[in-house]
C-alpha cells in the first residue's frame, strides 16, 4: 500500500530522501498546472514549479500533520505564484496574454489545426475567468482546473464547504454566460469573415 | 419546478450526480422552458471547456532539477550529533560525569596522565606565595630545583624573575633569612618576610 502524503512528510522530516522524491513525483503535475494557470507559459511555469518545490521543501516543518497535505501544498503554490505576480493587474494581464507559448507545439504532438483550436479555447476560458471576481475565479480554478474536492478547497481558502459549493455554482453560471456571449461573438465574426470571403466570387 | 430551483440543481445535473428522484422534474422543466434550456446548454459547455483546458505535463528532467535544488543529505555535523544521540550512546548528565571522572583517573594512572597531572599541579604553584616560598629557600632557582629534584617549568621561572626584580627594588627592611641546606624541602615562610 502506497504511503499517504502525511506519512511521506514525516519521513522527509527524518531526512528520508526517497520520501521527498516520491512527494515531488506525486505532486509535480499539480504544482506545474497551478504555475501554468498563472504564467500561461510552460517555460515560466516550469521555473515557477521548481521555486514552489523549493519553498515547500524549506517550510515542510511548518506543515501541520493533523491536516491534509494537498490543500497546504496548493496554498503554498498559489501564494508563491501570487508573490511572483505581485499585482492582480499583472496576473490578469497574463491571463489574457495573447503571446504564443513556444513550447506548446513541441510537446503536444498535435496537428497545427488542433493546436490552434486548443489555443483558442484556452484564451477564451482565460478571458472568461479573468472577468470573474477574484473569489469566484479562485474557487472555480481550484475545482475545475486543479480538480480539488469541495473539502480540500474549503481547507485551502479557509471557508465552509457550503460557501465553496455556492461560489463554484455562481462562478460556473457567470462563466457560462460570459463564454456563451464570447461564442456568439465568435460565431458572428466567423459568419462575417465567411461572407467576406464569399463576396469576390459572387 | 421554478427557475431558481432549476438553477440550483444545474451543477449536479452538469456533473451527472443529480438524484434520480429530482431528475424527472428537472427534465420536465428543461424541455418546457427555453431560457433554462439555453442556460443548461451554456453551463455544460462552460464546464466542458474548463475540463478540456490544456494541462501541462511534467517536462522531462523536471524532477531531477527539483531534487538538485532540494537535497536532504545531512551535513557532517548533523551526522555526528545524530550518531551521538543514538540510544546506545545517550547518557544522563550524572553518568556522563561519572564517565568523565573515570577517564581522568585512567589518564592520571598512565605516564601521560602523570605528566598531565603534574602540569596541572605546577600551574597551581604559579601563585605569588608559592613563588615566594621557593625564593626564600634559595635565590637561585636552579639550585632550588636541584634540591627538590624537580624541573622548574618555564612559566614558573618567569614568575621567579619577576619576583626577584621586585624584591631587589624594595628596601632591605627584612633580610632574607638563611636556610639550612638540609631543610630545603620544608615549606617555611619566615615571619616578617618581604612580601
Amino acid at each position: 500500500m502506497a504511503p499517504t502524503d502525511n506519512e511521506l512528510v514525516v519521513r522527509c522530516l527524518q531526512r528520508d530522501e526517497v520520501a521527498w522524491q516520491l512527494l515531488v513525483e506525486r505532486h509535480s503535475r499539480r504544482v506545474l498546472n497551478i504555475a501554468y494557470q498563472f504564467t500561461g507559459r510552460r517555460d515560466e511555469a516550469e521555473e515557477l514549479g521548481q521555486e514552489v518545490f523549493l519553498r515547500v521543501f524549506r517550510s515542510l516543518h511548518q506543515f501541520d500533520l493533523t491536516t491534509h497535505f494537498v490543500p497546504w501544498l496548493v496554498r503554498v503554490s498559489r501564494n508563491l505564484c501570487i508573490d511572483e505576480h505581485r499585482s492582480r493587474a499583472r496576473e490578469k494581464a497574463a491571463l489574457v496574454a495573447d503571446e504564443v507559448d513556444p513550447e506548446r507545439t513541441q510537446d503536444t504532438g498535435n496537428s497545427p489545426y488542433r493546436n490552434l483550436e486548443e489555443k483558442e479555447l484556452e484564451q477564451r476560458v482565460r478571458r472568461g475567468l479573468a472577468e470573474l471576481g477574484d473569489e469566484l475565479r479562485t474557487t472555480l480554478e481550484l475545482r475545475d482546473l486543479q480538480g480539488l474536492s469541495y473539502s480540500e478547497i474549503a481547507e485551502v481558502l479557509n471557508l465552509a464547504v457550503g460557501t465553496v459549493k455556492s461560489r463554484i455554482h455562481r462562478g460556473r453560471l457567470e462563466l457560462a454566460i460570459l463564454l456563451s456571449k464570447s461564442r456568439e461573438e465568435r460565431g458572428g465574426n466567423r459568419r462575417i469573415a465567411e461572407s467576406m470571403e464569399e463576396e469576390p466570387e459572387s | 419546478m421554478t427557475h431558481e430551483n432549476f438553477q440550483a440543481l444545474l451543477g449536479d445535473y452538469a456533473e451527472g450526480i443529480l438524484p434520480v428522484g429530482q431528475m424527472r422534474a428537472f427534465s420536465n422543466h428543461l424541455t418546457s422552458c427555453p431560457g433554462c434550456a439555453a442556460l443548461a446548454d451554456a453551463y455544460t459547455s462552460a464546464l466542458a471547456d474548463l475540463h478540456s483546458f490544456p494541462r501541462m505535463e511534467v517536462p522531462e528532467g523536471f524532477m531531477l532539477r527539483v531534487l538538485e535544488k532540494t537535497t536532504l543529505r545531512p551535513t557532517p555535523w548533523e551526522v555526528f550529533w545524530a550518531w551521538l544521540g543514538l540510544p546506545r550512546f545517550r547518557l544522563t548528565p550524572a553518568s556522563a560525569g561519572a564517565v568523565l571522572s573515570m577517564l581522568l583517573l585512567f589518564l592520571a594512572g598512565t605516564s601521560d596522565g602523570k605528566r598531565v597531572a603534574k602540569e596541572i599541579n605546577m600551574a597551581t604553584y604559579q601563585t605569588y606565595s608559592n613563588a615566594l616560598r621557593l625564593y626564600y629557600r634559595s635565590s637561585d632557582l636552579k639550585e632550588t630545583a636541584t634540591a627538590m629534584g624537580k624541573k622548574i617549568p618555564g612559566r614558573l621561572e618567569g614568575s621567579m624573575d619577576w619576583l626577584r626584580q621586585r624584591l631587589e627594588k624594595q628596601p632591605q627592611s627584612a633580610p632574607r633569612p638563611a636556610q639550612p641546606p638540609g631543610n630545603q624541602s620544608s615549606s617555611i615562610i619566615p615571619e616578617g618576610g618581604a612580601a
